[in-house]
Formats: C-alpha cells, structure tokens, sequence
C-alpha cells in the first residue's frame, strides 16, 4: 500500500476531509485528531496492517509520517 | 463457629477457569470446601491449577469453549463422568473496545458469542434432567457495562447487557426445578489492568475512566467471594439478579 491509500484510509476513518493531511502535517495541529481517533487508529493497525499499537506507542507519534511508517 | 457460604459437599462447574479472575474464583471455592470441575481452552493451564489447588478435589475438561458445536457433546460427557452439578460459574468471555465506525459484523458476532452464545447453551446443556441438581445455583460474571453507555464499548455493552437479559429469563424458567440464576456486575478488577487493550483504552483517556469507581480497584477475592455467597445456601431465593459488585462506579 502506497502512503498516499494509507493516508486515504486514514483520513477516511478519523473523518478528515480528503487530501487534508501530508505526510509532514504535524498531528497536534488537526483538530479531530482526539482520544476516539487515537482508538481508531489502534484497531485500524490491527485489522488492516495486522499491528499492535499500543497507547504508549501512540503518544510518541508527532507527523503523519510516523503514523505511515508504524504501518509499514 | 459457622461458616454460611461454606460449600462442602457441592459439585460446581467454572467455564474460563484459566482467566485471572477465574484462577482466584476456584481457589476460594476449593478453600470453602467445593468439589470443582474446570473447563477452558488450555489444558496445560487447567493441569497447573490442578496441581497448584492442593485442596479438595479439581476435574478439569480442555476444549474450544467458542465452538458451539462442541459443547453439548462434552458437556454430556462431562456429566456421564460426573454425574449432576450443584453449581456453575461462567466467567469466560472477551473483551475489546472499539469505535463504532469499525464496530462490523464480525466483532459484534464474536463478542456475543463468546459472552452469550456460549453461556445459553451451556446453560442450555447442563440444566437438562439429570445434569444438575434441585436447588442449583447459576452464576455468571457480567459487567458494569451492561447498565452504563460508554464510548467505543458498543459490542461489548450489548453482550453483557444481554447476559443479564438471559439471566432473568432463564431464571423464570429454572424456578420450576428450583434453580437460581444470578449475574455480577462487576465493575474494574485489579487484574483487568494487565490486559492490552484495557491499558491501551485507560492510557488514552487519561484513567478518567477508572477514577469513576469512587472506592477504587476491586479484589478478585471479591468477586470470588460474590460468587460463592451466590453458589451457597445464603441466598436461597436470590433469583434472577444482577448485582452490582462496583466500588461505586455506577452511582
């Protein structure tokens, strides 16, 4: 998967508007970016990139980019 | 000197022996004197107990308990070893949160079989004649989330909701051969602390969650204890309940 259809993917599942976020976009500064999406995110690693993300990993995530190399 | 929740002389099965909560559940029911029989998934886990639980005596039986074409097969084969059941405790389930976005099928389907599913046909199976005596007691381990709305917990609030839905039912219908059907709402235990998901779930909001519960952590000797007083002659006519056992999380 490319990181433009993870960025998609991710966009689509925390309800982002498309082509919002770059992979530099720092994840501070996007206002849906909360606790929900944060749990999001966890079950979205699991179920599509078969990951497991947990809290404390989440909280050291500060770009887009971080996200996407998590996935991997 | 009496001991009211003494269960000497009773024969009682525990589906999910193995969990945390399950391993302290047969300790204390071996300690008040209960002939027990296990069942889970793992059986070098169930030998462990066995040996580690001097006290009394312990059975154990290993199978898949999610697959439920199994069950009735080896619940007749327990009983033909056995012989009728006095008790049963259900404290197997799962848990998982998850945001309703990506709360699909599947989830919902294996969160409810695994804490419904999976009881009503044991239950289904064990109160058949002969399986289990006059004055039987059923006890399920069911959740504060059942009577709560919490964030990301849809499947699993439904699931334990319907437990104690099935609960008042089955008692209704067991009352003719006079046996008792409860659950207990627990609320967080010490031991849930250690799963993934729970971490991962309580890290994110910031314990704001776990602060609710105005008398903090519950002991697993607690619960140990609620399900003894509910397996025991204390509570003859208890029927149909769910109780809370949740250091205040609810008010």
């Amino acid at each position: 998967m490319t990181n433009e259809e993870k960025i998609k993917m991710i966009e689509d599942a925390l309800e982002i508007d498309a082509n919002t976020l770059k992979e530099e976009t720092l994840l501070a500064e996007v206002q849906e970016y909360d606790s929900m999406a944060k749990l999001t995110l966890i079950v979205l690693c699991d179920d599509e990139f078969n990951k497991k993300l947990t809290g404390e990993q989440i909280k050291e995530f500060k770009t887009v980019k971080d996200i996407l190399d998590f996935m991997g | 000197m009496i001991n009211p929740m003494e269960l000497t002389g009773k024969k009682i099965l525990v589906v999910g022996a193995t969990s945390e909560t399950g391993k302290v559940i047969v300790n204390q029911l071996s300690l008040l004197g209960a002939e027990l029989v296990l069942i889970d998934k793992s059986e070098d886990e169930l030998l462990e107990i066995q040996q580690k639980t001097s006290l009394g005596d312990i059975k154990y039986y290993a199978f898949d308990l999610y697959d439920n074409s199994e069950i009735e097969p080896h619940f007749k084969r327990m009983t033909y070893d056995c012989g009728a059941f006095d008790g049963f405790v259900y404290c197997a389930g799962i848990g998982g949160v998850r945001p309703l976005s990506l709360t699909k099928y599947m989830f919902i389907h294996e969160m409810m079989n695994a804490n419904l599913y999976t009881f009503i046909e044991m239950v289904r199976c064990i109160t058949k004649r002969g399986s289990f005596i006059t004055g039987g007691s059923i006890v399920a381990i069911s959740s504060v989330s059942s009577v709560k709305g919490l964030k990301s917990k849809t499947a699993y609030c439904a699931s334990k909701a319907a437990i104690d839905a099935s609960v008042r039912s089955m008692a209704a219908e067991l009352s003719e051969k006079k046996i008792r059907v409860n659950s207990i709402l627990k609320g967080w235990v010490e031991s849930d602390m250690k799963m993934d998901f729970i971490k991962s779930n309580m890290e994110l909001s910031e314990n704001d969650d776990f602060k609710k519960q105005l008398l903090g952590a519950i002991e697993p000797i607690e619960v140990a204890n609620t399900v003894a007083f509910l397996l025991s002659d204390c509570t003859k006519t208890i029927t149909g309940t769910s109780l809370l056992l949740d250091g205040g999380y609810t008010l």
